[in-house]
């Protein structure tokens, strides 16, 4: 919270309360997201889906570039054991 | 950033190094759903819910400073902004009106 703007020591209450809200937050967000009457696994569409008001913009930009990250970070896996299995045949 | 103060640089990285814990947001989601939720799905919710506690601290801040008062943010600012962001974005679904949302609960 400090990092958002809150006094470097928030008000402990305060701190409670936001833990409170957050949850509730994603409780929501979950919910609506397999609302659809769906019972498969939650994915990243319906999270998507959830997320893509206007009001949300800020929290989709940042699941997009979450998400170009993670697949970043397995590609890069990916090349590392490749060059190792490589060495090995060497 | 160079034109940071200390106080402003401090602030900055206590934002980026901070993040939501995982485990924690995969219970939640998994005690909400009923069903298990992969580290990756968990990682991206944990993710954008820290964007969300940002959007409650600007509000908050901007709660207090309407009201003229100062220093860490109390409970009330905060639930006054997260009722304020309710009201705006009309809760998280868009399929969930404002004035419906009064419906069952008087």
């Amino acid at each position: 919270m400090y990092g958002f703007g809150d006094d470097r020591n928030p008000a402990p209450d305060t701190v409670n309360v936001m833990e409170e809200i957050l949850v509730e937050y994603i409780v929501d967000v979950c919910q609506m997201a397999l609302t659809p009457g769906k019972k498969s696994r939650l994915s990243i569409e319906d999270l998507r889906r959830v997320l893509s008001r206007p009001a949300d913009a800020k929290k989709l930009a940042r699941m997009e570039e979450l998400l170009f990250m993670q697949e970043d970070i397995k590609r890069a896996r990916a090349q590392f054991s490749e060059s190792d299995m490589t060495q090995a045949h060497l | 950033m160079d034109n940071f103060s200390p106080e402003q640089y401090d602030r900055f990285e206590a934002y980026r190094r901070h993040a939501l814990p995982k485990q924690a947001v995969r219970k939640v989601i998994q005690q909400t759903l009923g069903q298990q939720a992969s580290q990756p799905v968990a990682q991206i919710v944990a993710g954008f819910a820290k964007v969300f506690v940002g959007e409650m601290v600007e509000k908050a801040r901007a709660v207090q400073e309407r009201r003229g008062e100062t220093g860490p943010l109390s409970p009330d600012h905060l639930r006054e902004a997260y009722r304020l962001y309710q009201h705006e974005t009309g809760r998280v679904g868009a399929a969930r009106p404002v004035r419906g949302k009064r419906t069952f609960v008087k």
